[in-house]
């Protein structure tokens, strides 16, 4: 079968090939997903794999607190994950934190950290004592300066790093389901 | 579709809140919820400021190679692993040598395919083409490979007229801690590989690693040593930095050192005897060092500057070649709006030879230094949004052979729906021509008459050899209604001119050396034209699960012309297998076992009158702790031994025989 002959004007072909196409009315949906969608869900993902010591929570609200320590880089996309949801009973909220000194006022249970740690690691240490705090974050480094739990992004996945030692001492007990889809580190920093 | 998403969220919330009716339900965030940890571990994401392309959205025939597969079909060299790809010709000529080729002109030194490694492109200018036994690295510590068949989009370098191969490897912080793999099995004893990755400073990384291997023989087809073994040794580093301000650094390195035998039989001789079988052996040594950096200087803009100095040592026992190659590369993306998405960018490669020939091969000048020059620039607009994009873009170039050249490209893409997705694409690809195109002298083959006259036949170069020119029409259509099923096809037609050719020249006498003998030239030209068209499909379905089936089929015809074959087809247009099919399977078993197999059918190449064949691969692998990896495999199964390709440039064929092995991995 002899192949039919196609012309070399091949700007004319491709503005062919455009008048030939039909436009649909299904909306099309993105099939990768942005940063810190990812990383919201994670959070709310990780509640569900943490065991807080029962003190840890104020009896007389009825919350559970996820904490962002610095800008919030999660847009509404945290609201949008947490919204109705509720943890034991609890329904989570989240407070924003400009510095680790409101940490006394007003604790939490899970605290996501953005500023950068070594700017603030020594207070925050501090007000992070004595209580049962899970610290998260997406730094590189924070497992090995102090930190519980990172969302590394590596190339265009989310890697987990969990620092046990660290999450131990704070009160904290990690899944091992969690445990084995992880990088864990075991120094206390 | 629609209606999973929306059902999704009713299930998972516990009780409707009826304080707050305002909070809509974000499809996306609930599709995530119902995902578990280890999906969103594998959920690809992309940063604000990257657009990073998904596979889905390419407007090319690419298939990309992951680590898993990798892993799974029991990759141990780059050659093993490309096998997968959809359309890629991979023939196995000897131990160390490989015919590896897209769409058409399969040939050991195929010079229509460009090859990179982060960004580094390793053909050699020489002729074009790549050395597959000294591009290697340790597999484990490879990201993925993407390939695409038909010419690279603009943004690739010289070269990729039938297809762009990009290997690229994973970060330093991606490799952490320690790795060492130890190999056994026929044929591929030993191999080891071992790596340590640790953090230097903050947001510093680096690994270092080292690979050796040693092959026996194959076998010849009459079952004697093929006189092929091969082995190698290479280390090197890669170190990435992360600075505060946004800016992505990369240094990686390697040096090398091996040798291959290598069975040849040589002719060209002017006295007796006119042909010669020789046992040699070959080698290979060199290095690289790559640095690159880049940086997100806006939301919108990101920057890029790479160099890289890369040297290369090979004594082929034909002729003996060393080379320097320096590149310098600035890329420039921006995306202003959404709407617009450029890249640009300028390149420039010097390069440097020293030719020591033989009487068989050798060049002239002995001696050369060229320049690459070129520019690129393209944007891809979004016509109908999230609808319709249309690409437009150019390459540049002006090399030391041919002078300037320009490669322009549309491509169109039209996704109805987020399940659908079409494109079409017009480029027009150069293959420019190579140092042995303008400067090769071989003395190919050789005889006397009854009187004892001798008459040499000898490939000679032209210096008026023009850059081939590639005119590719191209569609493909994608389809993946959900997560378990991806159906991927792709048609071409290729409409070639000036293709390289070999022409009769007339006979002269030549006195030197002694005794007088005539010369036949055999002229390098380019009269061959002609057309390619064919298709490659892919289907991937995971029933469950633990279990994903792929297949894949490739059809490809080649209709080519040249007025020096006497009417016949000339010999390339029948060198490529007109059917490939292929099936792999990755089954996850009880007790950590994983239990992966590959059937590959090749059609047989009329040409060279190789057979087809079918081969059979099939690995278990079993992981008892997140440390340790064992597996057992083989391949070839059905078959003890056959020939994938002919004899090429003197050097023979041997016959691929059915290799077991096994390996033992332990990351600390």
């Amino acid at each position: 079968m002899r192949p039919i002959s196609i012309p070399r004007r091949w700007l004319a072909l491709a503005v062919g090939m455009m008048a030939l196409m039909l436009v649909w009315t299904q909306p099309a949906r993105s099939d990768s997903f942005s940063e810190y969608q990812v990383k919201a869900v994670f959070l709310y993902n990780l509640i569900n794999f943490v065991e807080w010591p029962e003190p840890s929570f104020q009896i007389a609200e009825p919350f559970f607190t996820i904490g962002i320590l610095g800008p919030n880089p999660f847009g509404r996309e945290l609201v949008h994950t947490v919204a109705n949801e509720t943890v034991h009973d609890r329904t989570i909220r989240i407070v924003h934190y400009t510095d680790p000194a409101e940490l006394d006022q007003q604790p939490c249970q899970l605290l996501f950290v953005t500023i950068g740690l070594d700017q603030v690691w020594p207070e925050l240490c501090s007000r992070l004592a004595n209580r049962s705090i899970l610290t998260v974050s997406d730094q590189i480094g924070f497992v090995d300066q102090g930190g519980m739990v990172n969302l590394l992004t590596t190339g265009n996945r989310i890697q987990l790093e969990i620092n046990l030692d660290n999450a131990r001492q704070a009160g904290l007990n990690i899944s091992s389901k969690l445990l084995n889809l992880a990088r864990v580190v075991s120094q206390v920093q | 579709m629609i209606l999973w998403v929306i059902m999704l969220p009713i299930s998972t919330v516990a009780h409707a809140d009826a304080r707050n009716p305002k909070t809509v339900e974000d499809p996306t965030i609930a599709y995530l919820k119902g995902l578990s940890i280890e999906a969103l571990l594998k959920t690809e994401i992309t940063s604000a400021s990257k657009k990073a392309e998904p596979l889905f959205d390419t407007a090319s025939a690419v298939f990309v190679i992951t680590q898993e597969d990798l892993r799974r079909t029991g990759a141990r060299t780059i050659p093993d692993a490309l096998r997968m790809v959809p359309g890629l010709q991979v023939a196995h000529i000897n131990a160390s040598t490989w015919a590896i080729t897209s769409r058409g002109f399969a040939d050991w030194f195929n010079n229509k395919l460009l090859v990179m490694i982060d960004g580094r492109s390793v053909y050699t200018p020489l002729f074009s083409g790549v050395y597959w036994d000294v591009q290697d690295m340790i597999i484990a510590d490879i990201d993925r490979i993407e390939v695409i068949r038909g010419p690279g989009a603009t943004v690739w370098g010289a070269n990729a007229v039938n297809g762009v191969i990009n290997i690229i490897t994973k970060k330093a912080s991606e490799t952490q801690g320690g790795l060492v793999s130890v190999g056994v099995g026929t044929h591929a004893q030993p191999l080891v590989e071992a790596r340590y990755g640790a953090r230097i400073a903050d947001s510093a990384d680096v690994r270092v690693y080292a690979k050796g291997f040693q092959r026996e023989p194959f076998e010849t087809t009459d079952g004697s040593d093929a006189h092929d073994a091969w082995k190698s040794m290479r280390g090197g580093f890669r170190a990435d930095w992360q600075t505060a301000a946004k800016d992505d650094v990369t240094l990686d390195g390697q040096i090398y050192d091996g040798e291959a035998d290598l069975a040849l039989d040589l002719s060209g001789f002017v006295t007796p005897p006119y042909s010669r079988s020789l046992k040699e052996t070959q080698t290979v040594s060199g290095g690289h060092l790559l640095s690159r950096w880049s940086r997100q200087w806006t939301a919108a803009s990101e920057l890029m500057l790479q160099a890289y100095y890369d040297r290369t040592h090979r004594n082929q026992v034909v002729a003996e070649e060393k080379r320097d190659t320096l590149d310098f590369e600035f890329k420039h993306h921006w995306d202003p709006d959404g709407r617009h998405d450029v890249v640009w960018g300028l390149n420039y490669r010097w390069t440097r030879d020293d030719i020591v020939g033989t009487w068989n091969t050798s060049f002239d000048p002995d001696s050369r230094s060229d320049n690459l020059w070129s520019a690129f620039a393209q944007d891809d607009v979004m016509l109908v949004t999230d609808r319709l994009w249309l690409t437009l873009g150019s390459k540049f170039e002006h090399n030391d052979y041919s002078g300037w050249e320009i490669q322009p490209n549309a491509r169109l893409r039209f996704k109805p729906s987020a399940d659908h997705m079409l494109w079409a694409a017009v480029s027009r690809a150069v293959r420019t021509p190579s140092r042995s195109d303008h400067d090769i002298r071989v003395n190919l083959a050789s005889g006397a008459d009854s009187l004892g006259n001798v008459s040499v036949f000898r490939v000679e170069g032209n210096e008026d050899f023009k850059a081939e020119e590639l005119i590719a029409y191209e569609a493909g259509y994608r389809w993946q209604p959900d997560r378990r099923f991806y159906l991927d096809l792709a048609a071409f037609y290729n409409d070639y001119e000036r293709l390289r050719d070999i022409q009769n020249g007339s006979a002269y006498l030549e006195t030197a050396p002694a005794p007088p003998h005539l010369v036949v030239p055999q002229l390098i030209t380019n009269e061959m034209q002609g057309h390619t068209y064919g298709i490659e499909t892919l289907a991937t379905w995971k029933p469950a699960d633990i279990w994903q089936v792929s297949a894949s089929y490739a059809y490809i015809e080649l209709d080519l012309h040249s007025p020096n074959t006497d009417g016949s087809l000339p010999p390339e247009a029948e060198t490529s297998p007109k059917h490939q099919f292929q099936v792999r399977s990755y089954l996850d078993l009880p007790w950590q076992l994983h239990l992966d197999s590959e059937l590959y059918y090749v059609d047989r190449l009329k040409a060279l009158d190789i057979d087809g064949y079918t081969r059979i691969d099939l690995r278990l692998e079993w992981n008892p702790t997140r440390q340790w990896a064992f597996s057992i495999g083989i391949e070839n199964l059905l078959d003890d031994a056959h020939t994938e390709f002919d004899d090429r440039a003197g050097v023979n064929a041997s016959e691929v025989p059915r290799t077991v092995y096994g390996q033992a991995t332990l990351r600390f």
